[in-house]
């Protein structure tokens, strides 16, 4: 929660198994990490002691007072990674409108939603679009055409 | 109810709950079109035998479910589910996932629970907002007599005369009746009454509703009169 001097801070909501490797990974680069799920015994996952006992919120990330007890009034980047898309993209839209967080990145495993949200100015990435896309690959032989451009909905800005 | 409506319209209906079953009948009733969307397959069911054939299984979340119900000529989405964050995004996907003609817009209004989210549900498009928890929350603003009887001169300094603010409370015996039938004698005055954003003097005439605010200069047995017609509830 709290950021020393210059360190970058994110805000992971969802410790499912991307949640968790998420944190894992920013932790490692020394990044200030909060992770919030609905269920305590999902940050079991979490391998850092650390961030496990000191750096979690139990509660619903859609609900502005729970991102705002994780901090994310001071948060650089916000990670909606639950397993319901529309949970995603109810905080997504607070994270950015709201608390008008610099970096909102939510995961959407509707295409079309995907789509849509692109255009609204939602960053996200469609993972079934991505595993059909490297299954099909793997199994013509393709190269991963388009690269991820692709799969991240461009950033437009949204009025 | 016999009587239709000044014009037919086509309301899509996201969620089968409670709030979308007695929507549907209603606007059924009204002789509007309608279809239900309802993700539980029990729940259609149930709801069919009971509509006639006006409920569809499927996600009105998703663009295909919305496209199969029609979304392009609906007039209104209701979105109606328990969940904020569902019936955020079928107003988002209802309104930026199809293209209409120019003239043809769908009005999207939402039920939202958490009256945290009601600013961005506005931000983001949702044409009409109703949520449950604020209505009853601005209920429980006027209805609760607070405070009973306040004191504005601090009793007992002014021999006999008080000047004191009162609210009408819900149940006030004199909800609804002339101000002069309180039977409020000479020394004892209302002297501004605040309705809404409005202020003004009562004339005896004026009728009381629940919610005004009086302002009243009286003596004991004034006060006491107040107490009883205007409070409501035994107060």
């Amino acid at each position: 929660m709290a950021k020393p001097n210059g360190v970058p801070s994110v805000c992971i909501m969802g410790c499912g198994r991307v949640g968790a490797m998420l944190a894992e990974r920013f932790h490692d680069l020394h990044y200030a990490v909060h992770v919030i799920d609905l269920n305590a015994e999902a940050f079991g996952r979490l391998n850092d002691r650390e961030v496990r006992e000191h750096h979690t919120t139990q509660g619903d990330g859609t609900d502005p007072e729970v991102l705002e007890r994780a901090g994310i009034g001071d948060a650089d980047i916000f990670i909606a990674v639950t397993n319901g898309d529309n949970r995603n993209i109810l905080a997504a839209q607070v994270a950015k409108r709201q608390f008008e967080v610099k970096k909102v990145i939510c995961r959407i495993y509707d295409p079309k939603r995907h789509e849509i949200y692109g255009k609204l100015g939602i960053q996200s990435i469609c993972p079934t679009i991505i595993g059909a896309d490297t299954i099909f690959a793997a199994v013509t032989g393709e190269p991963l055409g388009a690269g991820l451009a692709l799969y991240v909905g461009e950033e437009q800005r949204g009025s | 109810m016999t009587q239709p409506t000044k014009q037919h319209q086509y309301f899509i209906i996201g969620g089968g709950g409670r709030v979308g079953y007695f929507l549907a009948r209603s606007l059924l009733a009204a002789h509007h079109e309608v279809v239900l969307l309802e993700k539980d397959p029990r729940r259609v069911a149930e709801l069919n035998r009971e509509l006639g054939d006006v409920v569809e299984r499927g996600d009105a979340c998703e663009v295909k479910t919305l496209e199969g119900a029609g979304a392009v000529r609906a007039d209104y989405l209701l979105a109606v589910t328990g969940e904020d964050e569902d019936n955020l995004v079928m107003c988002q996907v209802a309104k930026a996932g199809f293209t209409r003609k120019p003239d043809k817009v769908c009005r999207t209004i939402a039920r939202v629970n958490n009256i945290a989210n009601i600013k961005l549900f506005e931000q983001l498009g949702t044409d009409v907002i109703v949520s449950p928890t604020q209505n009853i929350l601005d209920a429980i603003g006027t209805e609760i007599p607070l405070p009973t009887v306040a004191h504005i001169s601090p009793p007992g300094n002014s021999g006999d005369v008080h000047l004191v603010e009162v609210r009408v409370a819900g149940d006030a015996a004199a909800r609804g009746k002339p101000l002069a039938t309180l039977g409020l004698q000479k020394p004892n005055e209302v002297i501004l009454l605040i309705r809404g954003t409005e202020n003004f003097t009562p004339v005896g005439a004026f009728t009381l509703q629940a919610g005004d605010k009086l302002f009243a200069v009286v003596n004991d047995k004034g006060q006491q009169i107040l107490q009883r017609s205007l409070l409501g509830g035994q107060g």
